[in-house]
């Protein structure tokens, strides 16, 4: 017994993760103008969907699930064959019906077969009377599983009438013995469950072409289909358990944990062509040479390797985002408060296992903001706001970081309560004198929370915190804006992939450092007017006509200091264009570069996002340019500058 | 116990395990061989920003990024790299395990691997005093030697490690 418990742990798994993808294009299907048309292509695909799920899960006895999607497949069936489309009324209750399924496939995620099987009276909906077409693959016969068995436990279940196709047996001198060439037609009366059927066919629907069909003439139905409908080409009548892939996008899963394996393959790949570049080179290999053109090919071909396995990790943000449309749907229904999610960006590409572990962080923000940002109706309307809040969820790109905001149109941060309740749990002085941004900051320390009643969904002072701790895990950052009265933005500032990145290499005090070259604005020459005012302990010189923060990049990290004479300036912007200009003593040239994280242990290292490895084998850190310039604005710039402290 | 049960007291199912002697900041210590992955020479570590001095940096460890930490500074003794041109004084890099995580410590020295009777492990002192104390697991005590056990746990960098 315990030994069957792993493979199927494995399909159950496959069958959630594909779950996911469904629901994703159920999503898609629901929200298509087009589905407003009769019959259109956008209800067939929510069918197809909904239908996947289904047989999915009574084939892996999610009972509870099987059911909800039933429910929502039958909606769905009478819609395809109505002559008219849905009205906004009928959309409303798919939308809570996809709900419900999302919901659901948690349920069953969650709670496993067995806590899932409460409540499986037989659906009338489900009982009638049924063809079933069984035509046996091969592998059926040699996984040693006899076709007559499921015949005969077919004819236990209501009055069968049983006829065999031999139409596809080749004369006896062609016949592989191996092969499966009959097929079976089992025309099954008597008010039998759809799902009784199934369950006879449970363990060997992969290894063989299954079609169940409602006997029409014998249940005038709801259901009627197939018959009428107009557009062609595709097969009408979707009851042939299809399992995998999907027919529109086909795609093959990849365990995350194999597909870093080959990440860091590549990765590896790249650092021994560094290493052996320079050795040719230090050997005194002819740049025209032949062996130096092999070596650039070889480089070229090495590059695009990178880029093609990078290309594999990412994908748009849009499944995320429509995750992130059910969590706020739910927790709008919750809090009472009709909110409109507005989606941006959808198709900005992500890391993957950033996208992951965005889940969390974002469903956390989503009900923080209908809790906390959106107003409640009355007050909406007394200040003459749409009853309905207005929530945007946007993706983009922004100097080589992904920026992913959350935006409410609400009252904004109350700040006067956000002080009296930091005043309260003791977090503050009484006499305190905090900026806005400061006020604003204490939302995201721990066991903070402006609740006045624990609300069901947030509010239990594991919110904000939780959320930034989250995103710094990623390299992120967050920013806060708020407005009394017009709403609040919290933006993410996400790195673009955590694998590969361009980078401007270095050296300062004696050490190597990685910039990432997307917030690499310019090198420059400092003037001597800059390095007298510089040593002057003046730290804003004006640099691209912009008064910019100049620092030594070594001193600012508290790692040595640069060679005064080197006057050798990176400028820097990060994501918001807030500018930082680092002495460094050389700059070393551009490289593409493998990240590599710190690992769990070491905690924070400011001003350093990860590290990554050179040519010559030694570590080298890759600088974070927002938490440089943060720590720069946290300098205190009255100090005499580093350079000029005894060493 | 052991009066109630004499036949235990000696015999070959006794529970027992391995440690690896080591030196630094002139003291001797040892750790459970069970947390040690590898030992490995000295190479030059790449010093991180605004961190304690008993944190040496990161090395390269076949291509995963191995903080490095001074055995000898973390314990409040002397630093166990006495630094470069002292012929013979390269420090070794013992790489523990804790809680799946990995950890280089600088030693000056590994000494040999000395089997030790579960039985003759104590608590550490309750005022776990003289150097480094609080990052003892357990003291040895076998015929007229002491020897101090280092908790693998305790010696990390992370918040939830420095004990100290």
């Amino acid at each position: 017994m315990a030994a069957s418990v792993d493979p199927l742990a494995e399909i159950r798994a496959g069958f959630f993760a594909e779950c996911e993808d469904l629901l994703g294009r159920l999503d898609d299907a629901l929200a298509d103008p087009s589905i407003a048309l009769p019959g259109s292509e956008p209800i067939h695909a929510a069918f197809r969907a909904v239908h996947t799920i289904k047989g999915g899960a009574a084939s892996l006895s999610y009972q509870a699930l099987a059911e909800t999607a039933h429910i929502f497949e039958s909606r769905l069936d009478r819609l395809r064959s109505a002559d008219h489309g849905p009205d906004a009324g009928v959309m409303a209750a798919m939308q809570a019906l996809a709900d419900d399924l999302a919901q659901a496939v948690e349920r069953a995620r969650t709670a496993g077969p067995t806590g899932d099987a409460a409540g499986c009276e037989p659906d009338p909906a489900a009982l009638g009377n049924w063809r079933i077409v069984f035509r046996p693959a091969a592998a059926l016969y040699q996984s040693g599983n006899e076709a007559l068995h499921l015949i005969n436990a077919l004819t236990d279940l209501g009055e069968a009438s049983v006829s065999c196709d031999a139409g596809a047996l080749p004369s006896l001198d062609t016949l592989d013995p191996q092969q499966g060439y009959l097929s079976w037609t089992i025309d099954l009366a008597g008010s039998v469950d759809e799902r009784a059927i199934r369950e006879t066919f449970e363990f060997v629907e992969d290894i063989c072409d299954l079609r169940i069909e409602r006997l029409t003439e014998a249940s005038p139905p709801p259901t009627e289909t197939a018959a009428n409908r107009p557009d062609d080409g595709k097969p009408q009548n979707p009851e042939f358990v299809t399992r995998g892939a999907a027919p529109e996008r086909p795609t093959v899963r990849v365990d995350l944990d194999r597909f870093d394996r080959l990440m860091n393959l590549v990765g590896e790949l790249a650092i021994a062509e560094a290493i052996l570049a320079r050795r040719l080179r230090d050997a005194g290999l002819d740049r025209r040479s032949a062996a130096a053109a092999a070596l650039k090919e070889v480089q070229t071909l090495g590059r695009d390797l990178q880029d093609s396995v990078l290309a594999l990790r990412t994908q748009p943000v849009k499944p995320l985002f429509q995750r992130m449309a059910r969590i706020l749907r739910e927790a709008a229904a919750r809090a009472g408060k009709p909110a409109r999610l507005h989606l941006v960006g959808e198709t900005t590409e992500i890391d993957r296992s950033i996208a992951e572990r965005l889940v969390e962080p974002l469903t956390h923000m989503i009900r923080n903001a209908v809790d906390h940002g959106l107003e409640d109706s009355a007050r909406r309307a007394a200040s003459g706001k749409p009853a309905e809040g207005q929530i945007t969820l946007s993706a983009a790109h922004r100097s080589g970081r992904v920026i992913v905001e959350l935006a409410d149109d609400g009252g904004g941060i109350d700040r006067a309560r956000v002080r009296a309740t930091a005043l309260a749990k003791g977090l503050i002085a009484p006499d305190a004198a905090l900026t806005e941004a400061e006020t604003d900051a204490l939302l995201f320390r721990p066991g903070f929370s402006t609740a006045q009643t624990v609300g069901a969904l947030s509010g239990r002072g594991v919110g904000m915190d939780a959320v930034q701790t989250a995103v710094a895990a990623l390299g992120g950052r967050l920013s806060l804006w708020s407005e009394p009265g017009r709403g609040t933005r919290l933006s993410l500032s996400l790195p673009l992939t955590l694998a590969v990145m361009e980078a401007m290499l270095v050296r300062a005090g004696g050490h190597v450092f990685a910039l990432p070259l997307a917030a690499t604005l310019e090198a420059t020459r400092l003037g001597t007017p800059d390095l007298d005012q510089f040593a002057r302990g003046e730290r804003l010189v004006r640099l691209r006509q912009r008064q910019t923060p100049l620092f030594d990049a070594a001193g600012l990290l508290g790692l040595g200091r640069a060679r005064p004479s080197a006057a050798l300036a990176v400028i820097l912007a990060d994501e918001a264009d807030r500018r930082l200009a680092l002495i460094v003593d050389e700059l070393l040239g551009q490289s593409q570069i493998v990240v590599k994280p710190f690992g769990a242990g070491l905690g924070r290292v400011p001003g350093a996002a990860a590290a990554t490895i050179l040519g010559d084998g030694t570590v080298a850190l890759i600088l974070d340019p927002g938490e440089l310039i943060d720590l720069a604005a946290a300098t205190d710039w009255s100090a005499p500058p580093p350079e000029r402290l005894a060493s | 116990m052991t009066e109630a049960l004499p036949i235990q007291t000696g015999s070959p199912a006794e529970s027992s395990s391995d440690y690896l002697g080591l030196s630094a900041g002139g003291e001797e210590f040892i750790l459970p061989l069970s947390a040690i992955r590898e030992i490995r020479s000295f190479s030059h570590a790449t010093p991180l920003p605004h961190r304690p001095g008993w944190v040496m940096g990161v090395v390269n460890l076949r291509g995963t990024i191995l903080p490095v930490i001074d055995l000898g500074r973390r314990l409040g003794l002397a630093s166990t790299d006495k630094g470069a041109g002292t012929l013979g004084a390269r420090p070794v890099i013992v790489v523990v395990e804790s809680a799946g995580r990995l950890l280089g410590v600088a030693v000056e020295r590994v000494r040999d691997i000395t089997r030790i009777a579960d039985r003759a492990l104590e608590p550490p002192p309750a005022c776990a005093t003289g150097p480094g104390g609080s990052f003892l697991r357990a003291l040895a005590v076998e015929a007229d030697t002491v020897l101090r056990v280092l908790d693998p746990a305790r010696l990390a960098p992370g918040p939830e490690g420095s004990a100290a």
